[in-house]
């Protein structure tokens, strides 16, 4: 085997056998020819950010992948498609930004949605566009990630990185989040299944508790589920909460069991989606892990599971450098203003048209616009072969983040990873988000 | 989390007559569709159109899996979403992975039973697997920690 590029292997002739099969690439299965083989890949099809994905390309076509989700393999199919993208009346990058910018200027203000599915880079620049337009930009979890944050700073926010929770957690909860639809590996990488420093037997060690507004496919792996609608859940949340006091069940015949398992943990992860939660109930969580902590007898990390925009936390930390907050800013007072109400309702009062880059492929990362949003002119950045959901008027094909390009990506709990390039011939020279954006605010400067 | 086909599910859907084309009688017969020895096309009656309601609902139930004749495991790849959880509760992955402290996958090169290849499980050395070794106990680890009953053992 010889060294490549950049310790990429490129194995002359493995061998073995010629099976006649056709993988979900659409191209044999054989190890046979001339291959190259990336390992420890990072795949940034969601929040977890699997670090040990093995790629095998032929022909610079990725012909066999190792250790990759369904999620992950739906997003390389994007660039294996035969017809990457669907015809657009504007075919050069030149006329897709003016017409673009047309859009921007004559019917502004410009909301940018989106840039959580971005690299570092992309989520830099579309800021600096979205200032430049004086527009607003805003993650798609806009509205959870406002108020989670906003309870963060109130109450104080015990997190972790995954690794310790891996290591430690003792009760793992899912808050009306469901990892088996969104991050499908989360759960034997580091939440569930993982076999810690302190918990080797990985789920013997643990009891899973969900907790949803229905029923869910993690309930079968759950130890208790409690289905709580939103009016119920300040409340069975303070029940929880005051554990020892608690007298009624509200209902739920499972809820002294759950209580006696918390009070024997020393180490309670609770993964949460904001955007599901009530306000109260958000509230009610953090003034929960507070006094938990506070006590100093166990430890209760709460861990927001973004379901939209694989690097949503690196969309925060790049917010949060740049102006301040974590959700986002409005460049104009009006714009800041219905930024502070936390809904797509205030913006979309404000604002004429939307700059949208797309979340991911067909399936439980792809995200559609609010309905408040759909009759405005769209402008999107799209690296997916599926058309946008919405009626676009302009559609830009943009290069891969992670796999045509390479990129910094923040994982769930913030830590940074690098997503490599992987060298395939099915590129077709598609530019980065980055670049585009950095023309349009070149046109704009202009 | 195994499917939970039980042999008097497929029962119901044979003819009952116990007519021995096949060999067997029809609870017999069931047994050996439940473990996938025969297929609902090798029941003469069955292939009639007076039960192609019936031969439609027992494909359904025993799906297009193919059993893997030194384990008996069969992988339905429309439901595996490649999470990787039976890879993680495998015991030879347990003892063979370097990296199962940090909840990695497997590398290329390690001595595995079970593999995520392209989003879906598949058996990777099956002759390490415990079902693969007549003295050792049945294990189900795999199967019964199918989040999408994805897997069964037969």
């Amino acid at each position: 085997m010889r060294e490549g590029a950049e310790g990429v292997k490129v194995r002359p002739d493995v061998g073995g056998q010629h099976t006649g099969k056709t993988g979900p690439y659409g191209l044999r299965n054989a190890l046979a020819g001339s291959q190259t083989e990336y390992h420890s890949h990072v795949c940034a099809g969601c929040s977890c950010l699997c670090d040990d994905i093995s790629l095998y390309l032929e022909g610079g076509r990725i012909v066999r992948s190792l250790n990759l989700c369904r999620i992950g393999v739906t997003r390389l199919l994007t660039i294996t498609a035969e017809k990457r993208l669907p015809e657009t009346p504007f075919p050069s990058l030149r006329e897709s930004v003016r017409r673009a910018l047309d859009i921007f200027t004559e019917r502004g203000p410009v909301v940018c949605i989106g840039a959580d599915s971005l690299d570092q880079a992309g989520i830099v620049a579309s800021a600096e566009l979205a200032r430049s337009l004086r527009g607003v930009w805003v993650p798609w979890a806009f509205e959870g990630m406002s108020r989670f944050f906003e309870h963060a700073v109130r109450c104080g926010w015990a997190t972790a990185l995954l690794d310790e929770i891996r290591d430690r957690a003792d009760i793992v909860v899912f808050w009306c989040v469901d990892p088996l639809v969104t991050h499908h590996r989360h759960l034997s990488r580091y939440s569930v299944f993982a076999r810690g420093r302190f918990t080797e037997r990985g789920a013997a060690d643990r009891i899973v508790i969900g907790v949803g507004r229905d029923r869910t496919p993690i309930e079968p792996l759950c130890g208790y589920f409690f289905v709580v609608g939103p009016e119920k859940e300040a409340d069975f949340i303070g029940a929880v909460a005051a554990s020892t006091g608690a007298r009624d069940t509200l209902g739920y015949k499972d809820l002294p069991m759950l209580l006696r398992a918390l009070d024997r943990a020393t180490y309670i992860a609770v993964f949460v989606d904001p955007e599901r939660l009530t306000d109260a109930g958000l509230a009610a969580l953090f003034e929960w892990s507070l006094s938990i902590n506070r006590r100093g007898e166990k430890r209760m990390i709460l861990f927001p599971l973004w379901t939209a925009g694989a690097n949503a936390v690196g969309f925060a930390q790049a917010s949060v450098d740049m102006f301040g907050t974590a959700w986002g800013r409005g460049f104009s007072e009006d714009l800041e203003a219905a930024l502070r109400k936390r809904t797509w309702e205030a913006l979309a009062d404000q604002v004429g048209c939307v700059l949208m880059i797309e979340s991911g492929p067909a399936g439980p990362t792809r995200r559609s616009l609010p309905d408040c949003l759909e009759d405005k002119p769209v402008v999107v950045l799209t690296p997916f072969k599926e058309p946008p959901v919405c009626r676009a008027c302009v559609v830009i094909p943009t290069a891969l983040p992670g796999v045509e390009t390479e990129g910094m990506f923040f994982r769930a709990d913030g830590l940074p990873l690098h997503a490599g390039r992987v060298e395939c011939c099915t590129g077709k020279g598609y530019p980065r988000s980055e670049d585009v954006l950095d023309q349009m605010l070149l046109e704009v400067a202009l | 989390m195994a499917r939970r086909t039980s042999i008097y599910e497929l029962y119901e859907y044979l003819p009952k007559t116990n007519c021995g084309q096949c060999g067997l009688s029809c609870m017999g017969f069931a047994g050996y569709l439940l473990s996938r020895d025969v297929r609902p096309e090798d029941c003469p009656p069955l292939c009639t159109d007076a039960f192609e309601e019936a031969r439609q609902q027992l494909g359904a139930l025993l799906g297009d899996g193919v059993k893997d004749p030194l384990t008996g495991l069969i992988v339905d790849a429309d439901r595996c979403i490649g999470c990787g959880i039976c890879v993680s509760v495998c015991p030879v992955h347990a003892a063979n992975n370097r990296e199962v402290s940090l909840g990695k996958g497997p590398r290329a090169d390690d001595t595995v039973v079970l593999r995520i290849v392209d989003g879906c499980v598949q058996l990777s050395s099956r002759e390490l697997c415990n079902r693969a070794i007549p003295s050792a106990p049945p294990c189900k680890a795999c199967a019964d920690n199918c989040p999408t009953d994805a897997m069964e053992l037969v």
